[in-house]
């Protein structure tokens, strides 16, 4: 046990961050194709789904390794900002398991009823038929929590800078791990 | 559109028993040759493209007329006419329908109807036979079979009538029609799916 992040969580968290804006461009590109970019339209609908169902185990491993291992020690900050971060990162994590189940739950109610196969490999079967209704409430759900998954993000990114700017070591903690 | 309320035969003689007693294997009562005319409201036309190999699309027309002559002791005589008005597919993914409407698939304001003439090989049993003929289709007629089953007959829970489900299933090569739009995105074979709730009692 130790108090700082191991190496497998600080890669873990950047390639989580990586995962999540690379496939926020991705959702925005995919909608915004014209069909008559066919092609690229399902190569990126399917690598958005792909890089989506790889949020879920890496989210899983991210959570035994957390529950598993000593944090660093709280930063020097007021207490309420203590609060208010402790409270952004139950949402951040919440919203990281939540943005991608809502996403494959929202891709098996499609009434396209196009089939998600990972990576155009491995073929991952949806959990029940197409329903309009259904996709009617989960599709709106999966951007809107897309949407603050990303704000969230970045407002947690731009906190860090703002206190790596006066001198506090989250960032190089994140970074180089001590 | 002939006027069909639903999928119930037009009897040419006496009609004794139902249609398909072969296939609910039960003793054959008197039987002839049976017309069924269904559309849209009784049935259902679809079809079924393959993306990249690995994933499929569907989608319907929500117009068309079919006739189905079948006599249950002779699967052999059995025939069918089908006419699709190509402006009314429809498909889930916005604006897919439009593009299928377009010059570049079914050319619907050139060519508005898609039809098809099948008569039953020879060999074919009640339960699955097949009905070949001339598919014409943009302008363009092709030979095509249709694979035909019947389910085993069985009693609709809210009307009590007596139903036997009939499917039919064929697979045309879309550039043979002149369709060769995103070849790389979508494959040339595409199946073309036929099911109906037949009312024989």
């Amino acid at each position: 046990m130790q108090a700082a992040w191991s190496v497998a969580q600080r890669r873990l968290h950047w390639a989580m961050a990586a995962l999540v804006f690379v496939n926020f461009l991705l959702a925005l590109v995919m909608v915004a194709l014209p069909l008559s970019a066919l092609l690229a339209k399902i190569l990126t609908y399917q690598l958005h789904k792909s890089l989506g169902l790889l949020l879920i185990p890496l989210w899983v491993w991210r959570l035994w390794l957390l529950a598993r291992r000593v944090r660093p020690a709280p930063m020097a900050l007021p207490a309420w900002q203590q609060g208010a971060a402790r409270l952004g990162q139950v949402v951040l994590y919440a919203l990281l398991i939540a943005v991608p189940v809502l996403g494959f739950l929202s891709a098996a109610a499609a009434p396209i009823g196009v089939e998600t196969v990972f990576f155009l490999i491995l073929p991952i079967p949806h959990p029940f038929a197409p329903d309009q209704a259904l996709y009617d409430v989960l599709r709106p759900l999966h951007q809107g929590a897309a949407w603050g998954l990303v704000v969230l993000a970045l407002g947690h990114g731009a906190l860090a800078i703002h206190h790596h700017r006066q001198g506090l070591p989250i960032l190089r903690l994140m970074w180089r791990g001590r | 559109m002939p006027d069909v309320t639903n999928a119930r035969p037009i009897r040419r003689r006496a009609l004794a028993g139902a249609v398909l007693p072969l296939i609910g294997l039960a003793p054959l009562p008197a039987r002839a040759a049976r017309v069924f005319r269904f559309d849209q409201r009784q049935g259902r036309l679809e079809f079924i493209a393959r993306h990249l190999q690995v994933l499929t699309s569907t989608g319907q027309f929500s117009r068309f007329d079919c006739e189905l002559i079948l006599d249950p002791q002779r699967p052999e005589t059995a025939r069918v006419a089908v006419q699709v008005e190509t402006a009314s597919i429809t498909h889930a993914y916005p604006g897919a329908a439009d593009l299928l409407r377009s010059p570049a698939y079914f050319y619907a304001e050139r060519w508005p109807l898609a039809q098809f003439s099948g008569r039953a090989a020879p060999g074919g049993r009640i339960e699955a036979f097949d009905l070949a003929g001339p598919l014409e289709m943009r302008g363009v007629t092709q030979p095509f079979t249709l694979q035909a089953k019947l389910a085993r007959r069985r009693r609709d829970a809210e009307t009590g009538a007596e139903i036997v489900d009939c499917t039919a299933r064929g697979e045309i090569s879309r550039a043979a029609f002149g369709m060769v739009s995103d070849m790389a995105a979508t494959g040339d074979r595409v199946q073309l799916a036929v099911s109906v709730s037949l009312v024989i009692g």
